[in-house]
């Protein structure tokens, strides 16, 4: 994948904006008509809900653990907007669930066959995903792992091509990650490599996705 | 007007007592499919329609404020929660407020609700 060519094909800042501001109302309609039919049928939480609440919450995690594994796919945003609606409490919960995510991604491309993994990814109409997958799928291991290199930024590449952990846990970090498919894709593409054990993987995803939860957590929004 | 303190011999004025009504959540209408009745009954208050989730009856205080009388309690749930009480009896009605708490190690539940009630005869 080249820098260059995901340039040409990102579409021009406007379109990017109206994109962004139709996704925007879309969303606060569709919390306007729930709010609004909630209202309607006059629905109202009682202590005797509580399992029902409580499910609702773990199907919420699982669905975040499932989008966040999977490249290309707004994990990232879901998780902030369960943390945004249960309280700072949950930035655990999503801490720990963005490990299990982290690890799924990179156990798939670890051990699965990547024809299957493209396939199936082709099947949900994952597109961009299975793109990715059958573009890494004929290259060397190592070379899976440069295109993690060519995401981070030109000042700090070449410090970091000799620290490939540090060069992980920035990538994880950065925005523009989203172009090789966000954590999901990340945790994919270490996995293929075969060049990083999954103990350290882990300890480096435990480490570098730690800094947003944990202000949360202990600043309480 | 008189002001009694919450405890002492006054706590128990409303042993003998009970309301039904309706409950609703704080900002919404009361839910017509929500009966409720809270009893008063050897100092212990009870809400029989949080029975079935484990909320026992627990003591209460009450202390009479002129024609009313202001009562409070806490019933905890080892499965559900905690739900503090607050309410006046004026005459054969009450009106309560209560909060409902759960807290999780990844998430607190904090939910206002009210009480409408006539005196069970």
């Amino acid at each position: 994948m080249d820098d260059s060519n995901q340039d040409l094909k990102s579409p021009p800042r406007k379109k990017r904006y109206i994109r962004i501001t139709i996704v925007l109302l879309a969303i606060l309609g569709l919390n306007l008509a729930g709010t609004w039919i909630g209202h309607q049928i006059n629905f109202q939480i009682f202590p005797r809900h509580d399992p029902v609440l409580h499910a609702t919450v773990m199907v919420a995690m699982a669905i975040y653990i499932l989008l966040m594994a999977t490249p290309f796919m707004p994990g990232i945003e879901i998780g902030m907007a369960i943390m945004m609606l249960l309280g700072h409490k949950s930035a655990l919960l999503i801490y720990l669930c963005t490990l299990i995510a982290l690890s799924i991604s990179y156990l798939i491309g670890r051990f699965f066959s990547l024809h299957v993994v493209q396939r199936f990814l082709q099947w949900l109409y994952l597109e961009k995903a299975s793109e990715l997958v059958s573009q890494l799928e004929p290259l060397k291991r190592y070379e899976r792992l440069d295109l993690i290199n060519k995401k981070a930024p030109k000042k700090i590449a070449p410090l970091l091509l000799k620290h490939l952990y540090l060069t992980i846990a920035v990538v994880l970090n950065l925005p523009g990650n989203a172009l090789i498919g966000g954590g999901g894709g990340i945790g994919l593409m270490v996995g293929m490599s075969g060049v990083v054990p999954f103990y350290k993987y882990l300890a480096i995803v435990a480490i570098a996705v730690l800094p947003v939860p944990l202000i949360i957590y202990l600043q309480g929004i | 007007m008189t002001n009694l303190s919450w405890a002492g011999e006054n706590s128990a004025i409303l042993d003998g007592m009970a309301f039904v009504g309706k409950n609703g959540e704080v900002g919404k209408e009361l839910a017509d499919y929500e009966d409720e009745e809270i009893i008063f009954e050897n100092g212990m208050f009870t809400s029989v329609s949080c029975e079935p989730y484990n909320f026992g009856s627990s003591p209460y205080k009450a202390k009479a404020n002129g024609d009313k009388i202001q009562f409070d309690a806490v019933t905890e749930s080892p499965t559900h929660g905690k739900i503090s009480w607050t309410g006046v009896i004026d005459g054969e009605e009450a009106e309560v407020q209560f909060v409902w708490t759960k807290e999780r190690w990844y998430w607190d539940i904090r939910r206002e609700y009210w009480f409408k009630g006539k005196l069970k005869k």
